[in-house]
């Protein structure tokens, strides 16, 4: 069987620059699998790859077999693709509701006509992306804030309703940029609960990109490793941990950062 | 404000400009038809900068499209009235798309410059293409007539466009509570969220755009109607300038927003007559004060007001 997505030989460099080189790597379906390595090593550049923000300057993806590198940003939904952002990309100044409903309303758009005028399929499918948004947030236990503005909740919440935005138009492949970073032991344990479930439950293949080591291998089956935009490890967990190459990577990190 | 109360204030508000023209002379008709007029204007500067985020400084490009589309249908090929205003609008639209072009490339400053450049550019054809719009000479434009019937006084008139100018706040309105209005606030809000979320940028801002040029077309139409005479002077920069402080004036937030920027654009140069060249100064001055005090414009003054009532 082919693996959902296929990152082969990806590089990328910005004004000289090389953020990721030859990269490869495939994940399984219904895997989740840990993509991690010290800072500044890649792992935000190839999410954006992926995600169609940034243009690779050789390489391949591929989703279920055909290539994404002609598809556009937004195109990424509809063929089940989607993903948070590490410094938060909300629409602030909307509701978390109003959030939540964007994240799928392409899907419920009907023809412009029938918006201007009113007829009775737009306001069908208001009342369904309202209603598809409603079950979400009372899934992700967000109902209570649905009316609050997001800019106005604290940093956990926000991140919980950018997962929820994503959840939205059902995806089969979620990109999670950093979700637990910003968080407490416990806030970090529960994103790792519902990042689980989001798999046994609904089938959601997904990438972590994480620097929080303890949810990392606590939820992840498979880890890819960067360092310096080249892949220096990949396999299970226990494997990877023993392996030296990421061992000198991280400790030359702490040297650096202390 | 509480639901009831928002629709007896709605009601009230609509009596209130039917009931306008009463006691009034006839410069007063022409003046309410003049703010109908640019209140459709308002309008579509509300779908184009208020939801999408998107700034124009060529909409008096579009107004003239509108206007000598309108009056050549008309003259040219004996078009009826209320089919050749569409036409105005359609041709405006077309346009618009055209102009959404770059508009997906550049942002901020260089798509003002960008539609700047286009309304210069329609200005200058129109002047220089007189075998079709008269050029320096003008071109006169037949009275508006409805199935037969003219509207023959500015009284009569602005009845009709009243009633255009709800049907098109109705239409805006529904756009903004739409999933497709909606989504063009999302991608004012955040470009990268919205695309990420499957809204297609350029989709939408060439929707945008399009709706806006034909909200302009259409009033550009109607506009030539009223005064009976088109000259390219009238779609200068300043025509522009003049309606992005209307909507900035007015609050690109609603339909109430759209009408009371263009109460101040019609009634501000007959206010201000007397300053003379000073004029200008005055304007600029209302026009700092209220993006100073009055972020949301004008029609902000009522949450603004209702919000001082509660704190005391």
């Amino acid at each position: 069987m082919t693996p959902l997505l296929q990152i082969q030989e990806l590089s990328i460099s910005f004004a000289g620059l090389r953020a990721l080189e030859k990269v490869t790597f495939a994940v399984e379906k219904q895997q989740i699998l840990g993509l991690i390595g010290p800072n500044g090593a890649g792992k935000s550049t190839l999410l954006n790859c992926v995600s169609r923000l940034h243009e690779p300057s050789a390489g391949e993806i591929r989703y279920r077999g055909s290539s994404l590198l002609g598809r556009e940003v937004h195109e990424l939904p509809a063929l089940g693709v989607r993903r948070t952002f590490q410094n938060l990309e909300l629409f602030r100044e909307a509701s978390v509701r109003e959030n939540v409903i964007l994240g799928a309303a392409y899907r419920h758009r009907v023809n412009l006509l029938a918006d201007l005028f009113r007829l009775r399929s737009s306001a069908r499918s208001q009342r369904a992306a309202a209603r598809r948004a409603e079950t979400l947030l009372e899934e992700l236990g967000l109902a209570e804030h649905a009316d609050t503005q997001v800019s106005a909740l604290p940093y956990g919440i926000q991140k919980s309703v950018e997962l929820a935005r994503a959840l939205a138009s059902e995806p089969e492949l979620l990109l999670l940029d950093e979700p637990a970073a910003g968080m407490n032991p416990e806030e970090s344990r529960r994103v790792g609960e519902t990042i689980r479930a989001l798999r046994d439950k609904q089938g959601i293949t997904v990438v972590l990109v994480e620097h929080d080591m303890r949810l990392v291998m606590g939820v992840c089956e498979r880890l890819v490793v960067l360092d310096h935009g080249e892949k220096i490890s990949e396999g299970s967990p226990d494997r990877v941990r023993s392996d030296p190459a990421v061992i000198a990577a991280y400790l030359g990190e702490e040297t650096e950062d202390a | 404000m509480r639901p009831q109360l928002r629709v007896v204030a709605l009601l009230a508000g609509v009596a209130a400009l039917f009931l306008a023209p009463l006691g009034l002379a006839h410069y007063g008709h022409f003046i309410l038809a003049t703010t109908m007029v640019y209140a459709l204007v308002g309008l579509s500067l509300n779908i184009l900068m208020g939801m999408s985020g998107q700034i124009s400084i060529g909409h008096a490009g579009f107004w003239a499209l509108g206007a000598y589309g309108s009056a050549i249908a008309m003259q040219s090929f004996g078009v009826p009235f209320i089919l050749a205003i569409l036409v105005g609008g359609a041709i405006a639209g077309v346009f618009g798309v055209i102009v959404a072009l770059p508009a997906l490339r550049v942002q901020g400053h260089y798509l003002a410059i960008a539609t700047l450049a286009f309304a210069l550019v329609v200005q200058q054809v129109l002047f220089e293409w007189e075998s079709v719009t008269g050029g320096r000479q003008g071109l006169s434009v037949p009275r508006p007539s409805l199935f037969g019937v003219e509207l023959r006084t500015d009284l009569s008139y602005y009845y009709f466009l009243l009633v255009l100018f709800l049907a098109s706040a109705w239409v805006t309105r529904n756009l903004r509570t739409s999933l497709a209005g909606r989504s063009l606030m999302a991608l004012k809000m955040s470009p990268i969220a919205a695309q990420c979320a499957g809204i297609s940028r350029a989709k939408n801002i060439i929707l945008a755009f399009a709706l806006s040029a034909f909200f302009t077309g259409l009033s550009g139409a109607l506009y030539g109607s009223l005064i009976g005479r088109l000259s390219t002077e009238t779609f200068s920069l300043t025509a522009s300038l003049s309606f992005l402080t209307m909507a900035v004036i007015g609050g690109l937030g609603s339909e109430v927003g759209a009408l009371l920027g263009a109460v101040f654009l019609a009634l501000a140069p007959e206010m201000l007559r007397e300053l003379k060249d000073a004029q200008m100064v005055v304007y600029g001055l209302i026009l700092v004060l209220c993006m100073q005090f009055l972020p949301n414009g004008l029609a902000s003054l009522g949450s603004l007001f209702a919000r001082f009532r509660r704190a005391r």
